[in-house]
């Protein structure tokens, strides 16, 4: 009898090749939810002011709202892998639930980057339609060469970011998998706990008092690796093809 | 060396037993038949060999580990069944294609022919597919992979006639090119017969027989005579199946015993029975047939 053996790594890694050419269809829907985020972009907020019959009325735009477009796609993705279509699909193949919780968290993090740094050039986008196409006259905005630094620190920030509503949508899917009452219990704790006063205290910790946008970004990072082990530590019960 | 070792397995949906203390071993490279009625247990007994759901007591092991959550028994065994899924997004070809990532012992070239030869669409969806190709493909699949443990639960399921008689030899040949562990589940044992070398019944999620093949078809025997005399050579013997013939001869299914000699010299008529109706018989719940339903 000859038994061949499959390191975890490797395990996962055909997994994630895998899952990256048969999710590659999510991409159409990130397209169009850009095109909308960047429609909205356009209600910018202006203010003005006149001197001797001269207004002036300045408009500032930014892509915030096309970043909560994605977030929101981001919780979607999140949620729909852990569906049981996409779990079964994995076990047709080889996997254990750890490798196909690693693949999913690695594969979420390759969406969050490919999102992340396409929504932070759409603002390139943004500025190119300004250009042509509105009668306002396009005076400034921060590109890349003026501070690379924290540009790059922002769009890496924007991909954790993602990464962690990605994590949230997966845990959700999760303990929907595991129960339905147990899903609407955790969320109800959760909104309660938020109403107090420690939690908004943590939360200002975690997410207000940083001295840099890096320590944030290691904060959400940690944040993300443990909601991605708890999902893993309850997806160990889930039965495939039951 | 034992592939797959069991010992008094247990495993309870939330209201019903689906198995009760189940133990078994199975030897490399037999093949060996899974053999029940609807809600015996064979589909959950198979799930839990392939790891996919959780035993609730009792001890399992494939390739000597558990085979929950085990990446050593989930690359080297595979279960196919009907509800096998494969993303929408990706083409046939596409699957077969990233097939050889995960086995590594994977056959491309079985995989094509067999494709070919059945006649599957290379571009066509998985779940696009009618229940008989989709069957098909799910074998040709389970076939490539070549794992030493390879499982299949009612296979044949929405296959035609044709398919099924070619779906039997394919297995069997690449079965004698590659020896295997095999172990196949089906209700229609008469037609996997042939291939089979061991039995394994099961009925109410216990097992009841695990015997040769050879062994099953001695294990009763149907006795016909007087009805008096009948039931004077059976006295005593646990009676499987009973049936009054033509008023006045009894025909009844008993297991083999030596007792039985007496009663062939006395004149009764005493056949072996094929194996599909020795299992039928010995997992009956009723001693009369269906005609009693409606006496």
């Amino acid at each position: 009898m000859f038994l061949s053996n499959s390191s975890l790594m490797s395990v996962v890694l055909s997994q994630v090749r895998f899952k990256l050419n048969a999710y590659s269809g999510l991409v159409y829907s990130l397209i169009i939810l850009q095109l909308i985020g960047l429609l909205f972009s356009t209600g910018w907020s202006s203010s003005g002011t006149s001197i001797n019959n001269i207004s002036i009325n300045l408009n500032t735009s930014s892509i915030d709202s096309g970043f909560i477009f994605v977030s929101l796609l981001a919780i979607s993705v999140g949620n729909l892998i852990t569906t049981r279509a996409y779990r079964y699909d994995d076990f047709s193949f080889v996997a254990t639930r750890l490798s196909s919780n690693i693949a999913n968290s690695i594969v979420l993090l390759v969406f969050s980057c490919y999102v992340g740094i396409t929504t932070y050039f759409s603002v390139y986008l943004m500025r190119i339609f300004f250009t042509f196409y509105s009668n306002n006259v396009f005076v400034e905005g921060p590109t890349i060469l003026d501070d690379p630094m924290n540009s790059l620190l922002t769009v890496l920030a924007m991909i954790i970011f993602l990464w962690m509503f990605s994590s949230i949508g997966y845990i959700a899917g999760t303990l929907f998998q595991l129960h339905k009452l147990l899903f609407f219990g955790v969320i109800v704790i959760i909104v309660m706990l938020m109403m107090t006063g420690t939690w908004i205290r943590i939360s200002e910790t975690i997410f207000v008092e940083n001295s840099s946008l890096l320590i944030l970004t290691s904060k959400i990072i940690g944040i993300t690796l443990l909601i991605f082990a708890t999902s893993t530590a309850i997806s160990n019960c889930l039965g495939v093809r039951t | 060396m034992n592939v797959v070792n069991c010992q008094k397995v247990s495993k309870g949906f939330q209201r019903t037993n689906a198995l009760e203390d189940i133990t078994f071993q199975l030897t490399d490279q037999k093949i060996t038949g899974l053999i029940g009625r609807n809600g015996a247990g064979k589909s959950t007994l198979l799930k839990i060999l392939a790891g996919l759901t959780k035993h609730k007591s009792g001890e399992v092991s494939v390739f000597s580990e558990n085979p929950y959550n085990n990446l050593m028994v989930s690359a080297n065994s595979i279960l196919v069944d009907d509800q096998m899924t494969f993303p929408d997004s990706l083409t046939l070809e596409e699957i077969l294609g990233s097939a050889p990532d995960f086995y590594k012992r994977w056959d491309a070239q079985l995989a094509s022919r067999l494709f070919q030869y059945f006649m599957l669409d290379f571009k066509q969806q998985h779940s696009k597919l009618s229940k008989g190709s989709k069957a098909t493909f799910n074998m040709i699949f389970g076939l490539s992979t070549r794992c030493e443990l390879t499982m299949f639960d009612e296979p044949t399921n929405g296959m035609d006639e044709a398919a099924r008689t070619d779906f039997y030899r394919a297995l069997l040949k690449d079965y004698i090119a590659h020896p295997r562990s095999i172990l196949i589940s089906s209700h229609h044992l008469t037609e996997i017969e042939h291939l089979l070398e061991d039995i394994l019944l099961i009925h109410q999620g216990k097992v009841v027989l695990h015997q040769s093949l050879d062994e099953v078809k001695e294990y009763v025997v149907a006795i016909q005579g007087p009805i008096i005399d009948v039931e004077r050579w059976t006295e005593g013997q646990e009676i499987f199946h009973s049936k009054n013939v033509d008023g006045q001869r009894l025909y009844v299914v008993v297991k083999n015993n030596s007792k039985l000699e007496r009663a062939r010299l006395e004149g009764a008529v005493i056949q072996t029975l094929p194996a599909s109706e020795v299992c039928m018989y010995m997992t009956s719940e009723t001693k009369g047939g269906i005609d009693d339903v409606f006496k």
